[in-house]
């Protein structure tokens, strides 16, 4: 009983003790990171976390230079590519961690984060997804505060049809994608493009992941011919397919989306030598550059890592919100993320140069490394993409071929969108 | 139908010693043991490692990861299961148990090599046409070997001493143990087998598709559905099961559409447990409800 009593004494020390500490000045601003870490989709995981990295080891580097005084720090939730632990790991996030935001999720689970985040009254900036379920919500309307770092897929797919139309000047083309969110938006877009470029889809293939076979698949695709195909899967799932297809002598040119990547490419080559992947991308200039040697360090992998760059420029530009309103609170984010990522305000390309002009009083448009950051009414950006080819004589299983601007697809999604709009009436 | 005799083959090919291996497990042991499907996740990862990481000829490194996949099958045996079961716990106990050690050896894996997902190192090939089928000469040899590895086990379980061993064991293991057999030696053995079969079934996999750390636990549910239609105390209602589970999900996916398969896999499971239970091939002494603790005894 004596013991009981000690324990309980002790327990009760340390909870008034934990409780009677203010928040110091230099106390951490809990920020959160949600990305599917496992799962289907762990490689976005993989690929986006340096980047998160990489942004608050730069804002820490220099005590001055905190936002509010304060060092940024990260708290990660996995959402194991699927709605209900996204949804565990989101509560978690904002109720024990306190997060400010969060950096997050993918197309997979966003969703069902929105209405989390929209009751706990916080911005979410998504890195990854790219679903076209997001073009008409966010953007604080309706009180959803959900903006992205990444295009939306009818950019990407805008993107794949005008390469392939551009290139290979296909006659018939066909679709084959997974039966999960991400890949349906795919499908959509790519079926709008095409009807946008007058390009015939001859097989419109939908698959169940990681099976372990996809023969009658293919050759159900295959049965008319088609010259292009627009595929999205997942790594594990492209080894089987490219393998397979390979196996059964079939032609055509595979174009992929973000999800036809280094890690697809590693998985599946050399049966997917040639395949071309349609992807955000970042430019080839002196600033990436620079850029990308300091990711590489924290990644510990060569090359620009799967939406790095798109997760740097979410963690920046929420460091950046918190300073301009000289607050880490959730509302405070809400009101100022857009004014630090918007004209007219002064273009600033580091975070450094951001921090100071917003000291120095003056309004700032943070360009972000994976493209301006400008937003719609929807909080969506319009970001470059590159063009890459799955090959076994680059050492990372992918090079770059080439890069689509926004002018080059312009006119592809404004055709998209009014076949959406017609659709929607 | 071409397509539908070659691709069911393949597919069968991976299902076959899998099934067959959790059969005898089953049959012997008296539980469901859901390690199992990453036991067929290891087999594949230890032969990846001795091919890719220490540049083993394929046909060497199948043969160390059966062995290397049946040392762990003994391992989990004896640490986690056998005192269990020396503790007289039901079926419904080991089976959770079974989960939480499978988690374990899957999240090893996931540490050891990673989310991303591997190739052994085999030349590509383009399939041919050899009769009615249209394979290439990996996929035939992996048939074969099914087909032989299956045959050998048949004979082996009715031929042996060790098979007749088991089928006593499984038959009534109080009264074989009275009879001065070691059950427990019989139990590993029995783990042996079913533990280097997962790791054959994994390699197919694995050679046929991709090798990924979540690969054993999603056939897993299919193996089971092999298992019902078949009979779960009968080794040719497995094989029998996976054949019929192979060429069902192959012929939905050419005739209906792709994404049905795994759907036609477990409506065929559904409709035989209401139908019949015990399984096409299986006697009716053991039913799946039996594993799960509904039934009452080991004996009953």
């Amino acid at each position: 009983m004596k013991k009981l009593s000690v324990i309980a004494l002790v327990a009760i020390c340390i909870g008034l003790f934990s409780f009677a500490q203010p928040v110091t000045a230099a106390d951490p601003i809990p920020l959160g990171l949600l990305l599917p870490y496992t799962g289907d989709w762990a490689w976005v995981g993989a690929g986006a976390d340096p980047g998160a990295e990489l942004a608050v080891q730069e804002i820490n580097a220099d005590e001055s230079l905190w936002p509010i005084g304060r060092p940024i720090k990260l708290y990660k939730g996995d959402t194991e590519t699927k709605s209900k632990p996204a949804i565990e790991a989101a509560r978690k996030l904002y109720d024990v961690n306190k997060v400010v935001g969060i950096v997050g999720p993918s197309s997979a689970s966003i969703r069902s984060v929105i209405p989390l985040s929209k009751e706990a009254g916080a911005v979410e900036i998504s890195p990854t997804a790219g679903t076209t379920k997001l073009d008409v919500i966010g953007g604080g309307i309706d009180g959803e505060h959900i903006y992205r770092t990444v295009s939306s897929d009818v950019v990407m797919t805008a993107g794949m049809v005008y390469y392939a139309m551009k290139t290979f000047n296909p006659k018939k083309a066909a679709t084959f994608t997974a039966d999960t969110e991400g890949s349906r938006s795919i499908y959509g877009g790519v079926v709008d493009a095409c009807k946008v470029k007058g390009l015939p889809l001859v097989a419109e293939i939908e698959f169940p992941l990681n099976q372990a076979s996809y023969r009658a698949e293919l050759k159900k695709l295959f049965a008319d011919k088609p010259d292009v195909i627009f595929w999205e899967a997942n790594p594990e799932t492209d080894a089987t397919i490219f393998k397979q297809w390979y196996e059964m002598g079939l032609g055509g040119q595979w174009i992929g989306s973000d999800f036809a990547n280094r890690t697809s490419a590693k998985a599946s080559l050399p049966a997917s030598e040639g395949a071309i992947g349609v992807n955000p991308g970042v430019l080839e200039d002196e600033r990436t550059k620079a850029w990308g040697e300091r990711l590489n360090k924290i990644s510990g992998k060569e090359g620009v890592t799967p939406f790095s760059a798109n997760t740097y420029d979410a963690t920046i530009i929420f460091a950046l919100a918190i300073e301009s309103g000289k607050s880490a609170d959730r509302k405070s984010i809400v009101e100022n993320v857009r004014k630090v990522a918007q004209p007219p305000g002064e273009k600033v390309y580091n975070y450094a140069d951001g921090i100071k002009l917003l000291r120095a009083g003056k309004k700032i448009n943070y360009e972000g490394i994976a493209g301006t950051q400008d937003w719609n009414k929807f909080g969506d950006p319009i970001t470059f993409l590159k063009v890459e080819v799955m090959t076994a004589k680059d050492p990372s299983g992918m090079k770059r071929i080439g890069t689509v601007v926004p002018d080059d697809i312009n006119d592809i999604i404004a055709g998209v969108l009014k076949i959406r709009a017609e659709r929607g009436k | 139908m071409d397509e539908l005799l070659s691709y069911g083959l393949l597919t069968f090919a991976t299902l076959a010693l899998p099934a067959l291996g959790l059969c005898l497990a089953i049959k012997v042991t008296k539980y469901f043991n859901l390690t199992y499907g990453d036991i067929i996740t290891a087999g594949a990862f230890l032969t990846l490692l001795c091919n890719l990481t220490f540049g083993i000829p394929m046909i060497i490194s199948v043969i160390i990861g059966m062995i290397l996949t049946a040392a762990l099958g003994v391992f989990l045996h004896k640490t986690v299961f056998k005192p269990l079961m020396d503790l007289k716990v039901g079926p419904l106990t080991l089976l959770v148990v079974s989960l939480g050690a499978g988690f374990i050896v899957r999240n090893l894996i996931l540490i050891g090599w990673g989310p991303q997902p591997f190739q052994f190192r085999i030349p590509l090939a383009r399939a041919k046409h050899i009769g009615p089928l249209f394979l290439t000469t990996n996929q035939i040899f992996i048939i074969l070997i099914c087909l032989l590895v299956a045959v050998g086990i048949f004979l082996m379980l009715r031929y042996t001493q060790l098979g007749r061993l088991m089928r006593a064991t499984s038959d009534n293991p109080e009264l074989s143990k009275i009879r001065g057999i070691s059950i427990e030696r019989v139990y590993v053995y029995t783990w042996i087998i079913a533990c280097a079969l997962a790791a054959m079934g994994g390699v197919f996999m694995g050679v046929l598709g991709t090798i990924k750390s979540g690969m054993g636990i999603g056939v897993l549910v299919t193996i089971f559905a092999c298992l019902i239609v078949g009979g779960i105390d009968n080794p040719y209602g497995a094989v029998f099961g996976a054949l019929i589970i192979a060429f069902a999900m192959e012929a939905t996916a050419i005739w209906i559409s792709p994404p049905y398969k795994v759907i036609a896999a477990y409506l065929l499971m559904i409709i035989i447990l209401l139908v019949k239970p015990s399984g096409l091939l299986g006697g009716e002494k053991i039913q799946w409800k039996y594993f799960l603790g509904f039934l009452r005894s080991r004996q009953s």
